[in-house]
């Protein structure tokens, strides 16, 4: 018997999820649900899904290839598989995802939850960020590094000293006005369980389960450790590219010219082969680095150790 | 690679652009690889959106104002474009009405050092996988 659909909300989209058990229906729930900022007047998309019946071709990948999942264009719209034999096919034209996964439900289905989500946002306008966001007063800073890079944990650190923040990972960006507007997608944190070592308010993090057989680290409600600090959306002004220094070195910060400021934000973000999409993307972030005043920070190891390292760069929001 | 003067060239349809306060930004959607041209540069590169060749964009950089010793920089740029694939054979030259450059100045185009990632984490993540 197949459930009514159920409704949720995934930042400026909310996805009516048909599914055909509740064990389908948690496979992809459990990465919608991450996505906790509210977001008024979201735009529906339909998504079924239902146990595979037959293996599916491989995707090829003329559209997107990650490590995990490929998807190609086609005529109707996408179509994805994983490794797993998961599978999923939109069709633009309904808005409408369909979805089939082998028996038993593999992890990487996250991937194409996660393809759903994106591809709805990027239709609307808004650009996915690998990035976070610390906001001082009206000067919010996109903070950019690679996966593992040190995000998360820098932005514990300055936000346990007054910032505030959009999250440590998972922006939207979008040109409004002429100008970039960034909005929060999620207020979880990904911390590792060392943090407690700067950061003693954290606790033991390592009683949390891990969220993936992948990372160490814990996924955190940014509210339940600095109840003050969450903020929904923001005018970027400044962007900050981390990097790990030499050990026994203080913080430092040098400035970036426009070139480089693009070039990281140009990192942070996916680009589909898909030429108009592509198109809208490179314009979004172009306009985007062109109003940011972008600085490398360079942060040494053990620089938490010493709790004023952070000060300077505070300084550069005052 | 310009010997032949008057072959056709286009933009290859996967090289998307945006433009910039002072000339503007190319990306290769195939090789991930993304390249700065200077205001004269993107003039340059506008002539090949509708198919262009070397003697038509030399032609019309003289128009421009380009001195007889700028039109190797006319060359090499072109030969940048061809050599990296970024524009591909056309069959023919196309018409562009294109507005010229505020002045000339010889043009320049700036292959960033490393490409965007062919293989990434997710449809949100750009970063490398991680191994597993």
């Amino acid at each position: 018997m197949t459930a009514l659909p159920e409704a949720f909300p995934c930042g400026p989209l909310k996805i009516e999820l048909q599914a055909d058990s509740p064990a389908l229906r948690d496979a992809i729930a459990k990465t919608l649900l991450l996505h906790d900022v509210p977001w008024s007047d979201p735009h529906s998309i339909s998504v079924s899904v239902r146990y595979a019946t037959t293996p599916e071709e491989p995707a090829v990948g003329n559209y997107l290839v990650c490590g995990q999942m490929r998807a190609d264009t086609t005529p109707t719209g996408l179509r994805a598989t994983c490794e797993s034999g998961a599978h999923a096919e939109y069709d633009r034209e309904r808005g409408a995802w369909r979805i089939s996964l082998p028996k038993p439900i593999p992890e990487d289905t996250e991937h194409l939850t996660l393809l759903i989500a994106t591809t709805g946002w990027r239709q609307l306008g808004w650009v996915p960020l690998h990035a976070g966001g610390v906001l001082y007063g009206e000067h919010c800073a996109l903070v950019c590094a690679p996966s593992g890079g040190g995000k998360s944990t820098l932005l514990a650190g300055l936000i346990r000293r007054g910032a505030e923040t959009l999250g440590d990972d998972k922006l939207l960006i979008r040109i409004d006005d002429g100008g970039p507007r960034a909005r929060a997608l999620v207020h979880n944190m990904n911390l590792h369980p060392q943090t407690r070592s700067w950061f003693p308010e954290v606790g033991d993090l390592s009683l949390l389960p891990r969220y993936s057989a992948w990372t160490q680290k814990r996924k955190v409600a940014i509210r339940d450790y600095w109840p003050d600090a969450p903020r929904s959306e923001a005018l970027p002004s400044h962007l900050i590219s981390l990097q790990r220094g030499d050990a026994g070195t203080s913080l430092t910060l040098r400035p970036l010219s426009f070139d480089e400021t693009l070039s990281v934000l140009l990192r942070q973000t996916v680009f589909p082969r898909d030429r108009e999409l592509a198109r809208s993307i490179l314009d979004t972030v172009a306009q985007t680095a062109r109003a940011l005043h972008g600085f490398e920070a360079m942060l040494p190891e053990g620089a938490y150790d010493d709790p004023e390292c952070l000060k300077t760069l505070e300084a550069l929001f005052r | 690679m310009s010997s032949d003067l008057d072959t056709a060239f286009a933009l290859r349809p996967d090289v998307v652009i945006t433009v910039l306060e002072e000339g503007a930004l190319l990306l290769d959607l195939e090789s991930k690889y993304f390249y700065s041209v200077n205001s004269t540069g993107w003039s340059i590169v506008q002539r090949f959106e509708a198919g262009s060749s070397l003697r038509a964009v030399t032609e019309q950089s003289r128009d421009w104002g380009a001195p007889d010793g700028d039109l190797e920089s006319v060359r090499l740029f072109v030969d940048v474009l061809r050599k990296d694939r970024l524009v591909e054979a056309s069959g023919a030259i196309g018409e562009s009405q294109i507005a010229p450059p505020s002045s000339w100045i010889r043009p320049v185009i700036e292959k960033h050092k490393d490409p965007l990632q062919r293989v990434m984490t997710s449809a949100f993540d750009p970063s490398v996988p991680l191994a597993e």
